[in-house]
């Protein structure tokens, strides 16, 4: 009868994968989102007025989504951050009024930074977590018409403070929800929306 | 590294500092890795799950707080989070096990691959909850305490929980080799 440290010696060999070293395109992609990031750190600023932040943490972020050598993305992202045009701001309302959330969206280049801040979204049980999506004209469970643009947890105070990257075109899908989602791998939605709004998209 | 070295690691990543962000990233590569490949379909997707782990924890590092179980455990819950919605966003199923190793070879080696596989038989009849938990402390080689904050428990619970699920882990292997 083996002893449980046994067993977990013998679960440790037959479960973990070859020894792999950290890629190095990997390690380069961080250090340079972390550079990025810092050189930005200072500006911390509101909503309105934070449209370069928003550049840059989204330059960051995309530095490492994107893929390693996604120096040239970076390039394009860095110089078209001035060149941002806002495509809508709006305030996202539970149906009882309770829960709020304010969103910008920001057009740079060919993509879309997604800004959204909140201070009263319940934090989620472990596991679960909330969901923003583009909701288009026809949307039923039977037959979705929506792209996901990411999701997001409240830190420990309850307070939302994101930024998301996408590609989605807000005159196509003008509806904006935020679902709260179990993590149970069905990506369909699963529950009611917690806020929604129609977008108003300029230009 | 000690502790006083590892709240160092942090106060610099904190303040985004490349250096400390490659360390963070070798630091726990092997852990975040061996656990997102254990639940993804391949080398690459594993890699790519490390990858945005480690680019959300830059942009949420302000938010980390020392409660114990330490940044190694902060990061694996982002991992775990990546994972779930890498999961979700494709319909990929976990896999159940790693290729089985050639069991070309020396006795030893023959000896040991079949053990392996026993063993890997034997896991995958464990419960999602099971197998998570026995991945989270043996392949990402987290503490009981780590597991604990990855997974909402308290330390005691999680050893409770460990020891339940070896014992599990006991009968499936009786279950497939009948010599346990």
């Amino acid at each position: 009868m083996p002893t449980d440290d046994q067993l977990l010696a013998a679960l440790r060999a037959a479960l973990e994968p070859d020894h792999r070293e950290p890629p190095e395109a990997g390690v380069q992609a961080l250090r340079r989102a972390a550079e990025a990031a810092q050189v930005k750190q200072a500006s911390v600023l509101p909503m309105r007025a934070g449209r370069r932040r928003v550049a840059a943490v989204a330059v960051a972020v995309a530095a490492s989504i994107v893929g390693f050598g996604a120096a040239q993305v970076l390039e394009q992202l860095r110089t078209a951050e001035d060149d941002g045009v806002e495509e809508f701001a709006v305030r996202l309302r539970s149906v009882d009024g309770r829960r709020q959330a304010e969103v910008e969206g920001i057009r740079v280049g060919e993509g879309r930074v997604i800004r959204l801040k909140s201070d009263d979204l319940p934090i989620l049980p472990k596991g679960e977590f909330y969901e923003v999506w583009f909701v288009g004209p026809g949307d039923t469970p039977a037959s979705p018409n929506r792209v996901s643009a990411g999701t997001f947890h409240p830190d420990d105070q309850g307070r939302t403070s994101i930024v998301l990257f996408g590609a989605v075109d807000p005159k196509k899908l003008p509806v904006l929800e935020i679902t709260a989602e179990p993590g149970d791998g069905n990506p369909v939605p699963s529950g009611p929306a917690v806020l929604r709004t129609q977008l108003v998209v300029r230009g | 590294m000690s502790e006083e070295e590892l709240h160092d690691l942090v106060e610099r990543a904190q303040r985004r500092d490349p250096d400390a962000w490659e360390a963070l990233y070798r630091r726990n590569y092997r852990g975040l890795f061996a656990y997102s490949r254990r639940r993804l379909f391949s080398d690459e997707a594993a890699d790519d799950a490390v990858s945005e782990t480690m680019t959300r924890a830059l942009v949420a590092i302000d938010r980390f707080r020392w409660k114990g179980a330490g940044v190694d455990a902060w990061l694996m819950g982002i991992a775990r989070l990546v994972v779930l919605e890498q999961q979700r966003s494709a319909l990929r199923r976990p896999v159940a096990g790693l290729p089985l190793p050639s069991i070309e070879g020396p006795l030893d080696q023959v000896l040991a691959a079949e053990q392996a596989g026993d063993v890997r038989e034997a896991f995958e009849e464990l419960s999602s909850e099971d197998q998570e938990l026995l991945e989270l402390r043996v392949v990402a080689g987290l503490s009981a305490e780590g597991v604990g904050e990855v997974l909402g428990k308290k330390p005691g619970a999680v050893r409770m929980a460990q020891t339940r699920a070896l014992s599990r882990l006991r009968v499936a292997l009786g279950g497939v080799t009948g010599a346990y």
